[in-house]
């Protein structure tokens, strides 16, 4: 019977079918190696076996394949179907041997056995591969910090972090599961380690001016806290800069300047990542480099330009936005409030002096969260200003706020950004959403210098690291600290998030120079500032 | 550029007259092998520091100018002071104003020091002071001083210097000649600073970050004339002075931008941003146990710094530094912990521990040496 059909086949024309089926074995011999995928093969086979349907491939069959021929056209799903069969049955045997008559015995069941064959043999060596190599899990470590890597200066990497010990999963998982975000280099507390070989930074023709070393070690050690004053500071330092900045003849101005203030910003974001703040006035600043000079002016007239221009930005958006700011915030304070406060923040603190110098009864409620604590400092200000204070730390949120007797709650914000979040200070999240749980109106009092384009959803997504010891330590006792980091220092992992992100639904109303917004218009607001920058 | 540096060297040396005896003048006398005055430079030179203005006698000036003549990697500005005058370090300063226009690093010649100058510089930047000073840790007072013996008087405190440990701020201090039997800790320092610690047993170590508005003070100011005497308590208790007719020394150069005036208010870890307190605010760096930090301005101090120096060379250094000399160490003698100068010609069986020998020194065989200095004329 077989030799008949073949013999029918020859007779029907198709004389090169054992020739065409040599070169088409070949052909998928070839494309196996090349890695080609297995839906062109596939196609193919489909296409090889759309032909060799023709002749009697089953001879236990042949109605079916004559049908086949039959119904090839106007019934095409029965026959890819089993054109496609034919072609995994062709595949397989491909694989397996070089002819076509093992295909006959192949049944329905076999294209899956294979398949599955192969998903055994593929999932038996990965086993082996887990279980012989635990470095492999290092390997997965890095690659999440490779990308933070690329964009941010200068990080380094947590490979320090990561023991080697085999067999220990969770341990890796919690170490790489912050390993995104920046991490903490613990020496960079002072200079050298900041700039080897840098020293005193002495002679004269020494890369960084000594004003921005000495701001980077500020930063560093946080002297300077709070987007404001870094902001400004970093504007009073880049001031000095450039009116010492001095051209080499064969330079010119705008790209030596901005060489130099690259170069001092890389400096600064490696001692502490830049603010939101801080990278906006850069960006000002840079803007009016390019825009705002001339080019036949003199020197020293381009460089008073320039420090007009950050005076003007210091002045205008930062410090005359806040009094702008507190001056509209303080007509939403009435007599007999009770208002609730998170740390500190300067524009926050404006408003509260601003409010209790126009007349207005009120009290204030400090609420503070470790490790910085910074509500005490806010205490000591509004007392000797003469407002009357309480203080609670985070704990105690929810009696304060569910019971009816706060009537406010104000925060600042280190950034506000596109999609309504706030980025503040850690913990502020939690008022908002408590207060909003308990009723209170939450305003959120922001310059709009500091609103920026990104978007962010949550905390963890990206955030500054602080330092793990300030967690740990008690009272300025290092000892807790140091008994916890000795005994299990590889299963403890001191997590001290800076900021968080507080979601546009829990904020009432955001207070800025340009009046009360809601959380949803700073794109609104950003796209008419970027069209002020182009005109 | 961020610092001047000055290196006061013309003191009288008078406590070390037995050493200078003869023609040697103080900033030369060996330590360890190498001139004191080189060790000033070095610590300078380790630091970053390209260059230096250098205080001298008249009389020293030859040998002082052959002596730095061979340092590489940095110029001096020599000034030169009367043999006659006698002029405090105030009043140098003084006189070299026009040179200076920066914030300055005054150092005295006859230190000798194992730690950083950036760790006290840093302290100097990270605060914005206006005064550093350095202190270090006395000598124990069981101490062995060579020559004759001198009737122990009853143990003096000579200065008393007050610091909050939280930041090292300088907050008190008192020498001998102002106390009596006791001393007052005034209340407005107090209440600023209610953790104070106090030291009996430190000695001033003469290492002065002075920024250029005290310098300007100083120079209008004509009767203090010593900085370590009579600046420094001055400045000390003046940063705290609460009286309004005095004005504030003034307020530091380059700062009169309207923005940095603001900085302050902002602050989130400034609670008290209208303190005077700031403006003029001194600190101290005390220098650890682990490391040294000796003034070479008795015989004491001179013997101990001798054998500090050994201990804190190792071995493989000292052994290296004494083959290098052209000496003849005979090998049947037993040297530890030892510096050996030039063509020194040591003979056998000698047993010599911690001990300093100059140049061209003769030693016998048979010999024991512990704990001694010896110098050829």
């Amino acid at each position: 019977m077989d030799k008949q059909a073949i013999e029918a086949a020859k007779i029907s024309g198709h004389k090169m079918t054992p020739a065409e089926k040599k070169a088409l074995r070949q052909a998928k011999k070839q494309e196996k190696l090349k890695g080609s995928s297995s839906s062109e093969i596939s196609v193919q086979v489909k296409e090889a076996t759309k032909k060799l349907s023709n002749t009697s491939i089953s001879p236990q069959q042949p109605k079916t394949v004559t049908d086949d021929v039959a119904e090839q056209k106007p019934d095409g799903d029965t026959t890819m179907t089993t054109v496609g069969r034919m072609g995994e049955k062709l595949e397989s045997s491909i694989l397996n041997t070089n002819k076509l008559q093992h295909v006959e015995t192949t049944k329905s069941k076999k294209p899956q056995l294979t398949k599955a064959e192969r998903r055994a043999l593929q999932e038996s060596q990965r086993a082996t591969k887990t279980a012989a190599l635990p470095s492999d899990g290092k390997s997965s470590v890095k690659t999440p910090i490779n990308k933070p890597e690329e964009k941010s200066i200068d990080v380094k990497p947590s490979k320090d972090r990561v023991t080697p010990a085999a067999g220990i999963v969770s341990k890796r998982d919690s170490r790489s599961l912050f390993g995104h975000l920046p991490q903490r280099d613990p020496t960079l507390r002072s200079i050298p380690q900041l700039l080897p070989g840098c020293g005193l930074n002495l002679t004269p023709s020494s890369i960084l001016h000594p004003v921005i070393l000495r701001l980077g070690l500020q930063y560093a050690n946080g002297r300077i806290c709070g987007s404001n004053a870094r902001c400004l500071s970093l504007m009073s330092a880049v001031c000095q800069l450039i009116k010492d900045h001095r051209t080499p003849p064969d330079k010119e101005l705008r790209r030596h300047l901005e060489e130099q203030l690259a170069l001092h910003m890389a400096f600064l974001h490696r001692c502490r990542p830049l603010a939101v703040s801080q990278r906006n006035a850069i960006k000002h600043l840079k803007h009016h480099i390019n825009k705002s000079i001339p080019v036949e002016t003199s020197e020293y007239e381009a460089k008073s330009i320039l420090v007009d221009t950050i005076e003007q930005f210091a002045n205008e958006r930062v410090h005359l936005a806040g009094t702008a700011i507190s001056q509209i915030a303080a007509n939403k304070i009435q007599n007999d409030d009770v208002i609730l406060v998170y740390g500190f923040s300067s524009v926050v603190l404006k408003v509260l002096q601003h409010a209790f110098n126009a007349g207005i009864r009120f009290e204030v409620v400090v609420a503070d969260g470790r490790p910085k604590l910074e509500g005490r400092v806010m205490l000591k200000r509004l007392i000797t200003h003469g407002v009357s204070c309480s203080y609670a730390l985070i704990g105690s949120l929810s009696h304060l706020l569910m019971g009816g007797r706060i009537h406010k709650v104000l925060i600042g914000a280190h950034a506000l950004l596109a999609n309504g979040c706030v980025i503040s200070r850690c913990g502020t999240a939690l008022v908002a959403m408590v207060a909003r749980r308990g009723g209170v109106p939450v305003l959120v009092c922001c310059e709009t210098y500091k609103f920026s384009e990104r978007v962010q959803t949550d905390s963890f997504v990206f955030n500054e690291l602080g330092d793990p010891q300030e967690l740990l330590q008690h009272n300025g006792d290092p000892r807790l600290a140091a008994a916890l980091t000795n005994q299990s220092s590889s299963y403890l992992v001191a997590l001290n998030l800076t900021y968080d992100i507080t979601p546009s639904e829990f904020v009432t109303m955001v207070i800025t120079e340009l009046g009360m917004l809601p959380c949803t218009s700073v794109p609104v607001v950003l796209r008419v500032q970027s069209t002020e920058l182009t005109e | 550029m961020e610092f001047q540096a000055v290196i006061m060297a013309a003191g009288h040396g008078a406590p070390l007259s037995m050493v200078t005896t003869g023609h040697r003048p103080k900033p030369l006398i060996t330590v360890a092998d190498k001139p004191l005055i080189w060790h000033a430079i070095n610590i300078l030179q380790c630091a970053g520091f390209k260059t230096a203005i250098l205080v001298i006698r008249e009389s020293h000036a030859k040998y002082i100018e052959t002596a730095i003549h061979g340092v590489a990697n940095m110029s001096f500005d020599i000034v030169m002071i009367d043999d006659d005058s006698d002029w405090g370090t105030a009043d140098t300063l003084r006189k070299i104003k026009d040179k200076i226009y920066t914030d300055i690093l005054v150092i005295s010649a006859d230190i000798v020091m194992n730690c950083s100058l950036i760790d006290i510089v840093n302290l100097f930047r990270l605060n914005n002071a206006a005064f550093t000073a350095v202190f270090s840790q006395s000598l124990p007072s069981n101490f062995i001083i060579p020559g004759r013996k001198i009737k122990k008087k009853r143990s003096e405190i000579e200065l008393i210097v007050g610091v909050d440990p939280t930041d090292n701020r300088l907050v008190f201090t008192r020498t001998q000649s102002d106390m009596g039997d006791s001393f007052t800790l005034p209340k407005h320092v107090l209440r600023s600073h209610p953790h104070i610690q106090l030291y009996s047993s430190l000695i001033d170590a003469h290492i002065y970050c002075i920024r250029k508005d005290i310098l300007d003070y100083l120079i209008i100011k004509q009767d203090i004339s010593s900085l370590r005497e009579e600046l420094l308590p001055f400045i000390v208790d003046e940063q705290f002075d609460q009286t309004a007719d005095r004005p504030p020394i003034s307020s530091p150069a380059g700062k009169d931008l309207p923005i940095h005036n603001l900085i302050n208010q902002y602050n989130a870890v400034n609670s008290s941003p209208n303190n005077r307190n700031d403006v003029s605010s001194c600190y101290a760096y005390i220098v650890k146990e682990s490391s040294y930090c000796r003034r070479i301005n008795t015989i004491a101090n001179f013997c101990d710094s001798n054998r500090l120096i050994s201990q804190f060379i190792d071995i493989e250094t000292l052994k290296s530094m004494n083959e290098s000399n052209s000496n003849d160490i005979s090998h049947k003698s037993d040297i530890t912990e030892s510096i050996i100068g030039l063509e020194t010609v040591i003979n056998d069986y000698c047993i010599i521990k911690r001990s300093i020998f100059g140049v061209k020194c003769l030693i016998d065989s048979k010999s024991k040496i512990f704990d001694s200095i010896i110098m050829a004329t």
